[in-house]
């Protein structure tokens, strides 16, 4: 059986369909129609595509506008967040920072500091006073106020600064312009002309003796 | 004289107008034309103003290319083919427009309103509200289902007609046509209660 496309079940829908009022011309239709073609006007009526709407020229850039506006607050407020984090990453480095003043001068000490450790190698004597004293430029290498002194001390001490540049001239000058006590470790006394005489007459006493005599023959 | 008009054929009016340029053709055919032409447009657009525009678009067409007209087609199906085009054309454009728009003019979403609540179904009978709850479900049918529900079932175009007009083979007009009107019925089914 065939398919039936103007079925029953629609009739009623059919014929509200075929009775709906027919849609006339206006009564000027043809008398417009001849004009323009009389005119030669064959354009569109195109009234409303001029129209311009506000409303629809503003819609998408107002959006666009405030996805601006929301990327740049959203931007600035991580920006925010990156220098705090950065300040305070900063604050953790200033103790290097603060200490790069210095920096020239620690170069400057680790140059001595090789100087010295080829001085050591020609002179092994002076390389067992020196070592010591190095220990203590290693345990004030951070406080400024003491790291020139023993550097150029131990030099002054080593004799190795006789002919350096002027920096390290002006330092023996003001650093080493007095002889010092020290003899390695052991600090030297001076001895007075009474007690020099008691140990030469104790030391003639013991030439002098028998005994002594005996024993050498 | 007006006995002479209705018995030329449309064909042979359009022959002396493309030999001749006789423009006394050209007005019998806009008279025939311009009120089958007005309805089928309506009932497409759902606009007068829109439909009136349109109509008058078809008759400066058919005018200007009168030539592109060949003799083996009926005229009435080229002339509504035309109109058909238009019309769809200006669909396009407004649906464009409202993509744009922030404010949807849209029909279809008053005509649910309308369904619903506003009409009761004692109410719905009455024949000009029906008519236009009528008229408003069928723009909410799609252009495709539109076009040949209209053809067919308003216009009384046969099958061959309307396969003429639209370009599709008549299967395809006849499954279209079925579609449409379940859908339509679908949408009126508020009225049309068992």
């Amino acid at each position: 059986m065939s398919k039936s496309y103007d079925n029953n079940e629609q009739s009623e829908m059919l014929k509200d369909l075929k009775n709906l009022p027919k849609i006339k011309a206006p009564d000027n239709f043809e008398y417009n129609l001849m004009t323009k073609i009389q005119n030669k006007n064959f354009s569109p009526s195109i009234k409303e595509e001029l129209r311009f709407n506000w409303i629809k020229f503003f819609a998408p850039s107002a959006t666009i506008v405030s996805l601006v506006i929301v990327f740049l607050i959203f931007f600035s407020q991580q920006n925010k967040e990156i220098k705090s984090v950065s300040t305070l990453a900063n604050k953790n480095e200033t103790l290097p920072m603060v200490n790069n003043s210095t920096n020239i001068n620690k170069k400057l000490i680790d140059q001595k500091i090789t100087d010295n450790q080829r001085s050591v190698k020609k002179d092994e004597v002076n390389q067992k006073a020196l070592k010591p004293d190095n220990s203590s430029v290693d345990l004030q290498k951070n406080d400024p106020s003491t790291i020139r002194k023993p550097i150029v001390l131990d030099e002054y001490i080593s004799g190795h600064n006789a002919q350096k540049d002027d920096l390290k001239r002006g330092n023996i000058v003001r650093e080493g312009g007095e002889a010092t006590n020290l003899s390695g470790l052991i600090e030297s006394q001076k001895l007075d002309q009474k007690t020099l005489k008691k140990y030469r007459a104790i030391v003639d006493s013991i030439k002098r003796a028998d005994s002594l005599k005996k024993a050498l023959k | 004289m007006t006995n002479i008009q209705n018995e030329v054929k449309d064909e042979e009016l359009i022959k002396e107008f493309q030999d001749n340029n006789t423009l006394e053709a050209f007005e019998i055919l806009v008279k025939r034309y311009k009120d089958p032409l007005m309805n089928f447009v309506y009932r497409f657009v759902g606009d007068r103003d829109v439909c009136t525009d349109i109509v008058q678009q078809t008759m400066i067409k058919f005018y200007l290319n009168k030539d592109s007209y060949k003799s083996f087609a009926k005229f009435s199906t080229w002339i509504y083919t035309i109109a058909g085009n238009l019309a769809k054309n200006e669909l396009k454009r407004r649906r464009r427009r409202n993509i744009l728009s922030i404010h949807n003019n849209d029909d279809e979403k008053s005509l649910q309103i309308e369904d619903k609540s506003f009409l009761a179904p004692d109410k719905a009978t009455d024949g000009e509200i029906k008519n236009v709850i009528i008229q408003k479900a069928l723009l909410k049918v799609k252009p495709v289902y539109r076009e040949v529900v209209i053809l067919r079932d308003i216009q009384d175009l046969s099958y061959e007609e309307i396969s003429e007009i639209t370009g599709l083979a008549i299967g395809t007009v006849k499954s279209r046509i079925n579609r449409g009107r379940a859908y339509l019925q679908k949408l009126l089914k508020n009225i049309y209660r068992e």
